[in-house]
């Protein structure tokens, strides 16, 4: 049988089973129907403020912005990606491909072409929703005109789309041609170079904001492949439509066609390179169903021997475990790489609203630490935990573990919650209470998270809906939690000032906490070892 | 059948395959015995072509292992059965009767479906089943093709005692059949009796080759069982 006729089949068989899967399971159905739901809103919500009319001092300076948010954070990703594809390939394929099609007798090339074509068109759906989220916000800042919004899409995705075969070509020629050192020097120099441009023009324009905007926008980065053409097409929505944005988006579809073809010519011996990626991916997809721990920054990872003392016995061996794992992955059991940008963060947001009249950058800071900590939380489960049998084994009481468990992650958060308030809070010259009050209140959110995972645990034993369903669950089930927390808040804060919603949230957390802490053998009881 | 001529591999700066040559012939059964990390896995890995090899030539039936006329000529069953999740077990063997184009492919299936306890598993998806379950699958789409070489590595572990028996005279039927079979294992017991020769790694050479009663008489004047012949060539110096 034609081999692509063959691989088409497989997908058609799995495409089948998912379909079957919802079908046999209507909740995953309503679940679905939600995330459409979800998406259309956002849509909706999108083009009714696309209209709307803004001064034109705000949409210039607006797309000012845009345009050097894009360029900076396309040539973060690219430089991140072209550095990561010296050691490691990408990958377009399952730990299934590797154990049954890869020993199979169909060319390792039409594999490669298969796959990544396949990648690149389920990515250009799935990655498009990350720009349907963010339209909303954009909307609220430039003018977009909808009939080039076609553009913007397909600039943004183009960008997305190429670094994965870049990656992958980067890495087989690395390893065919045993160019790893000429590469890294060449990427090497490319950064130096990229970090001297925008030096001189911090230097030129005296000022940092000014500086790093006039480096991001100069019209030569538009006619830069990749990041530029992606650029160019994007803002068309914004700048209006030039026979160079067309120009700019056949450009960056040719060289994705290009970078697919060269690699096909090239990759006849990949087998080996993508095994370490597959496999690291599958390790990603655990993390994030909370099978496995995240990772933490790389550099402080020690290899020898730790050593921590430890004195209590029985669940508090849980505590001894975690302070090993940290001190093995980390700077310290209780300080992290987060300390230092929670440090970071409030010294540098307190030192350009130093002159903002009261404290309000502080709430600001606070609620969107909070809203990433509730969006993270979604993604990135911590209840690995769980997922050995440790935690069912060791005797003593569900308390105990419960607490056991957690305290060195939320005693960690406390310690970044408290260096953000403290740095930020010194700064803008802000009262004690309100430094403890928002950090407990950062504290409490973060604990509030934590104990949400027990609880979806029971109410979603199914491993079929974790896998796939989790975060929804997991996002309205905190929202749940959060409404009591959100009343009293405001509630508080009507009767007394601002800073009362954040004590009025942080009490009603703390209460929560408590009472599921104090439910926690009920919770136990139910919870099971998958 | 296979010919495997001063191979090596080396990961960062370990040696995990060094210098290893032996030749497998027709109706070979040759078991791949050695402590962990011993280079057994890593051997396999490079014969079935997932892994690059340092220097060296791997040949089956005379062509250079990673053409697509030698992939035609074996199967391979990795240690560890990653399958598609969201395949049934009987789509597995479909994409693999489609793949090493394999006539009658239904009826061979179902034949293996039943010396494995599969038959009414056959429309179950692959992550619904256990762990044991996912090794007998691996197992059919390795049995399914009918090459002239079948390497298995570790294909007893997660088995229950039936499959593990059916899998001894799948073995045996095989070797019959003038097919040759390498298989790498920890459990030396469930070959004692199967192989007619055995191959020793330890630090990615291999250090012992015969048939078992000659290693046997070599070591231990044709005493004690195959475990004590394999610690005895194992033991540290």
């Amino acid at each position: 049988m034609n081999s692509y006729k063959s691989l088409f089949r497989k997908d058609i068989w799995t495409l089948k089973n998912y379909i079957l899967e919802i079908k046999n399971d209507k909740k995953r159905l309503i679940i679905y129907l939600l995330y459409i739901f979800w998406i259309g809103s956002i849509l909706i919500d999108g083009f009714s403020k696309l209209n709307r009319n803004k001064s034109e001092m705000i949409t210039s300076i607006g797309s000012e912005y845009i345009a050097a948010l894009i360029t900076f954070i396309g040539i973060v990703i690219l430089m991140y990606n072209l550095y990561k594809g010296l050691n490691e390939s990408s990958t377009f394929f399952s730990m299934g491909d590797v154990n049954v099609l890869f020993q199979s007798p169909i060319s390792s090339k039409k594999i490669l072409l298969y796959h990544m074509v396949k990648q690149s068109l389920i990515n250009f759906f799935v990655y498009g929703i990350v720009i349907l989220a963010l339209l909303p916000t954009i909307g609220n800042i430039v003018n977009i005109e909808i009939r080039y919004i076609g553009f913007m899409y397909l600039g943004y995705i183009s960008f997305l789309l190429l670094i994965e075969p870049l990656k992958f070509l980067m890495f087989t020629l690395i390893t065919k041609y045993k160019i790893q050192n000429f590469l890294s020097k060449m990427i090497y120099s490319l950064l130096g170079l990229i970090i001297v441009y925008i030096i001189y023009h911090l230097v030129k324009a005296e000022d940092l904001l000014k500086g790093i905007i006039k480096a991001m926008n100069a019209y030569y980065i538009n006619y830069i492949p990749i990041i530029g053409w992606a650029k160019s097409a994007f803002m068309t929505a914004i700048y209006g439509y030039s026979s160079w944005s067309l120009i700019a988006l056949i450009l960056q579809f040719t060289l994705l066609a290009l970078l697919v073809f060269i690699s096909y010519n090239t990759a006849n011996d990949y087998y080996e390179d993508v095994l370490s990626a597959t496999n690291k991916r599958e390790l990603r997809k655990k993390r994030k169903k909370g099978l496995k721990k995240r990772k933490n920054f790389f550099l402080f990872t020690k290899k020898g021997k730790v050593n921590v003392k430890s004195k209590r016995k029985g669940p508090w061996a849980f505590m001894w475990r975690a302070k090993v794992y940290y001190k093995r992955t980390d700077i310290h059991p209780y300080f992290s790489i987060l300390t230092i940008f929670s440090l970071i963060v409030g010294l540098t947001v307190g030192y350009f609203t130093r002159n903002t009249e009261g404290i309000i950058p502080m709430y600001i800071a606070n609620g969107v630490i909070a809203y990433i900590m509730f969006l993270m939380s979604s993604v990135y489960v911590s209840n690995h935990e769980l997922t050995k049998p440790y935690i069912y084994l060791i005797p003593g009481t569900y308390i105990e573990k419960i607490i056991a468990m957690n305290l060195v992650d939320i005693i960690r958060m406390t310690v970044n919650a408290f260096m953000l308030n403290i740095a930020l809070g010194l700064t803008i010259k802000a009262s004690l209470v309100t430094i403890i009050s928002l950090g407990l209140f950062l504290t409490s959110f973060y604990i509030l998270t934590v104990f949400a995972n027990f609880l979806v645990r029971i109410i979603f034993p199914n491993t079929i809906d974790h896998k796939t369903l989790f975060p929804l669950f997991f996002m309205l089930q905190i929202l749940l939690m959060l409404i009591p927390g959100a009343i009293i808040g405001g509630i508080v804060a009507t009767l007394t000032n601002a800073l009362g919603f954040f004590i009025g949230v942080t009490v009603t957390n703390f209460i929560i906490v408590a009472i599921l802490i104090l439910l926690s053998s009920n919770i136990f009881e139910r919870l099971e070892w998958k | 059948m296979l010919k495997v001529n001063n191979l090596n591999k080396m990961f960062k700066k370990t040696m995990a395959v060094d210098g290893i040559s032996f030749t497998l012939n027709k109706g070979d059964v040759v078991g791949l015995l050695g402590p962990n990390g011993a280079g057994k896995s890593t051997t396999m890995k490079m014969i079935a072509g997932l892994l690059r090899k340092d220097c060296g030539d791997i040949k089956i039936d005379g062509i250079n292992n990673n053409l697509l006329k030698a992939k035609s000529k074996f199967t391979y069953v990795p240690e560890v059965p990653e399958l598609y999740e969201m395949l049934t077990v009987k789509e597995h063997l479909h994409f693999i009767a489609d793949a090493y184009n394999v006539d009658n492919w239904e009826e061979k299936a179902i034949k293996l479906f039943k010396r494995y306890d599969l038959y009414d598993k056959q429309d179950k998806l692959a992550k619904e089943l256990s762990k044991g379950m996912k090794q007998k699958v691996s197992i059919c789409c390795g049995l399914l093709p009918e090459p002239e070489l079948y390497l298995f590595d570790e294909p007893m572990i997660g088995l229950d005692p039936k499959a593990i028996r059916e899998t001894k005279l799948i073995f045996k039927e095989l070797s019959d059949q003038g097919k040759t079979i390498f298989v790498s294992t920890h459990l030396l017991d469930s070959i004692e009796n199967l192989c007619h020769r055995v191959l020793v790694m330890k630090n990615g050479r291999i250090i012992a080759d015969g048939d078992v009663k000659s290693l046997k008489n070599k070591l231990s004047n044709g005493k004690g069982s195959l475990e004590e012949l394999f610690l005895e060539v194992t033991k540290d110096e």
